[in-house]
């Protein structure tokens, strides 16, 4: 490997890196409030590309979603009034609980064919999947965690794989099984930096990595209500005796981490592409790099991202033994099962305190 | 268990329904679903499995499918390459299976989220490397043909109809070994492990021990059915135990009740039917389907289906049906496993089950 290509091959790793480090941290969002693993994360990421397509792409749309997101609305909107009957919530959470479903009626609106004939600008259609994906994570936790009764882990488990089913399965239905890309946000393709080409777009995905990680550093840090995520992170009991309520900290956090996932997803598009089975192979990934930074922690993540997408850059560009292209999502995996077992003691006194 | 044999539903209904499935491959009967018949026996016997390791102790595996692929290329290559009596190939696929999962027992140190993950990284790793096929012997994604037919002394397996009662044949030597795996001390120590592990420590139960042996048992299972399978199909590759098939065999086991043997010819049943019959052409609205059932049955009824089933009728009646016909559903149901309220009175009046 010379020098050129060396620099070549990070620059792949940086790309894919901060795409892994927020799907990880969408895991580490979710399992620090809620003690579960969403293996739905993936498809956060996939719907986020796929939100983004179908915006800029808005003709020819079959009336078929529009039906699922009405029906998907009028369930939250369910929830929401089944949790004012029984429950006292303050007027902020309430306030949020109609905002998010709400955020979902821009997606009905162009499915109806209204826009179709506008232009949307390529910012608008990669920031409002956001609020669309995050409404989706915000549902998944109502209609699904929210209502089982007294879940195990194990039913927790196989509810968010029969989730990440669901969203793969309609996904597939709605947009087919072919790859789409949207336009890139740049006419021009590529710059040089050094002796390496850089596509424009690995640059978008970096910043929005580097401003979803600082936004959500602050937002946890300054703000009252990403305190209290925190303090619920830390000590769920504790949080609820000085009136934080557990619960919508948890739908905070699925939102949350949906909306992150859908945010890579919508900017990584026009680079990578996107078919409605890309999800479960991201979702793994952002898990390795949630596992590489400890699970708990959202820099962790970010870290553990760069260093697993970085280390798959280089094992492609090695190119020795079994450290080829062909091995490139092996290695990962076992990499996986490695830290898992040698963190093992740690996480069975976590998973029993938890 | 003895005098539960003797309960007349029981004595009534297994042998209509073994002759019921008898007959299914004769052409007057249900002659045209003999293959799918064929399919339903193989994924029972994995699914048995599952039940074991995820109803009985508690454990949670995603990489079921792993076992399956290696059992069907291990017989594949012995006997086609390497020219090996079909039945030694077989036998030697189950204990290179067994090794294998004994090795990789070392990650049921792991437990809940994290041996979901474990397992379906381990999963994927055994997918990859046979798509990859480095070494020249799995064929790649094309995998392997020519593969003989299983045959007894002259008498060779070559048709549907013979290998329908091959298959079930096996299938039943399974279920009734399970059956008694369950009602064995084995049986009672992994429900132990399920219920507590620390509890079933301080009883004298070597937990991890337990764990292991019927990780084992459950990925020979798997093997023998992924070898039936190899010599049925006359062709081996890794399009037939993509990471997602693993997701399927636990909804097979989760619609048939997790803690249930018998319950696996259902599960095993009803996605098969759903897969191979009624959606065939239509892979996303499978997992759409399969998804939404999944995830139901674990939000409204984590114990298990046709638990729920049982529980939801002594309580009020499900489903506003009368409870006159609902009644006789549940006990054709149930009388293959004993009703299991006189079951317990039973045992509560007369001496202890052991």
């Amino acid at each position: 490997m010379t020098w050129e290509q060396f620099q070549q091959y990070i620059v792949i790793g940086i790309q894919d890196g901060s795409i892994y480090a927020l799907i990880g941290l969408g895991f580490t969002i979710i399992y620090a409030v809620t003690n579960i693993i969403n293996f739905a994360q993936g498809e956060f990421v996939m719907l986020g590309g796929m939100c983004s397509y179908m915006l800029v792409d808005s003709v020819d749309v079959p009336t078929l979603p529009t039906v699922v997101i009405a029906l998907l609305c009028a369930a939250a909107i369910g929830a929401l009034i089944h949790l004012l009957r029984n429950r006292r919530i303050n007027r902020f959470i309430l306030g949020l609980m109609i905002v998010l479903p709400l955020a979902s009626i821009p997606l009905v609106l162009f499915l109806y064919g209204e826009f179709a004939s506008v232009e949307i600008p390529v910012g608008l259609a990669s920031f409002l999947p956001v609020l669309m994906v995050g409404a989706v994570g915000a549902i998944l936790y109502l209609l699904s965690i929210r209502t089982a009764r007294r879940p195990s882990i194990l039913a927790l488990i196989i509810i968010t794989i029969g989730a990440a089913l669901v969203i793969r399965g309609i996904a597939g239905v709605l947009w087919g099984d072919k790859m789409h890309r949207t336009p890139l946000y740049w006419e021009e393709r590529t710059i040089d930096v050094l002796d390496a080409t850089v596509h424009t777009q690995v640059l978008w995905i970096l910043a929005t990595m580097v401003i979803v990680a600082i936004l959500l550093q602050l937002f946890l840090s300054r703000t009252m209500l990403g305190k209290s995520l925190k303090a619920c992170a830390i000590n769920p009991v504790g949080a609820g005796l000085m009136g934080i309520n557990p619960k919508i900290m948890a739908l905070i956090a699925f939102a949350l981490a949906a909306a992150v996932g859908g945010a890579i997803g919508a900017v990584m598009t026009p680079k990578v592409g996107m078919t409605y089975e890309s999800g479960f192979l991201y979702g793994l990934y952002g898990f390795v790099a949630a596992s590489l930074g400890g699970f708990r922690s959202p820099i962790g993540a970010v870290f553990g991202g760069f260093v697993l997408g970085i280390g798959r850059a280089l094992i492609i560009g090695v190119d020795w033994w079994l450290f080829n292209s062909d091995y490139k999502d092996v290695w990962p995996m076992v990499i996986l099962v490695v830290i898992l077992l040698l963190r093992s003691n740690i996480l069975a006194e976590e998973e029993r305190l938890g | 268990m003895s005098r539960n044999m003797l309960s007349r539903w029981r004595l009534l209904l297994i042998p209509v329904l073994i002759i019921l499935m008898c007959l299914v491959p004769f052409d007057w009967f249900l002659g045209q679903y003999k293959y799918l018949g064929t399919v339903i026996g193989l994924s029972t016997i994995v699914t048995v499995g599952l039940c074991l390791f995820m109803g009985y102790t508690g454990q949670v595996s995603l990489g079921q499918a792993a076992f399956y692929g290696i059992g069907m290329y291990f017989s594949a290559v012995l006997s086609s390459k390497q020219g090996l009596d079909p039945w030694l190939a077989m036998l030697i696929a189950a204990s290179v299976t067994a090794a294998v999962a004994f090795l990789l027992g070392i990650i049921l140190r792991l437990k809940g989220n994290y041996l979901a993950m474990a397992t379906l990284a381990v999963g994927f790793i055994v997918w990859k490397i046979a798509v990859i096929d480095d070494m020249g012997y799995t064929g790649g994604p094309d995998g392997i043909r020519e593969i003989p037919y299983l045959a007894i002394g002259g008498f060779e397996f070559d048709s549907q109809f013979r290998r329908y009662y091959l298959v079930w044949g096996i299938c039943l030597a399974i279920l009734l070994i399970s059956q008694s795996i369950v009602n064995s001390r084995i049986g009672r120590a992994l429900r132990a492990v399920h219920g507590s592990e620390e509890a079933a420590e301080s009883l004298g139960i070597d937990v991890f021990r337990f764990k292991l042996k019927i990780f084992v048992v459950s990925a020979v299972y798997a093997s023998i059915a992924g070898s039936l399978f190899a010599h049925h199909q006359l062709h081996a590759s890794p399009g037939y135990f993509e990471p997602i098939d693993s997701v399927y065999l636990v909804i097979m086991a989760v619609i048939g009740g997790l803690a249930s043997i018998w319950g696996a010819i259902f599960g095993a049943g009803a996605v098969e039917i759903l897969r191979n019959e009624i959606l065939i052409h239509y892979d996303q609205w499978n997992m759409v389907i399969l998804g939404l059932i999944l995830m139901l049955i674990l939000i409204f009824m984590p114990e298990g289906l046709f638990v729920a089933l049982k529980m939801g009728y002594q309580r009020d009646g499900v489903l506003f049906i009368p409870k006159r016909i609902w009644r006789l559903v549940i006990r054709l149901y149930s009388g293959i496993r004993g009703f299991q309220q006189r079951k317990t009175a039973k045992s509560f009046h007369g001496e202890p089950d052991r």
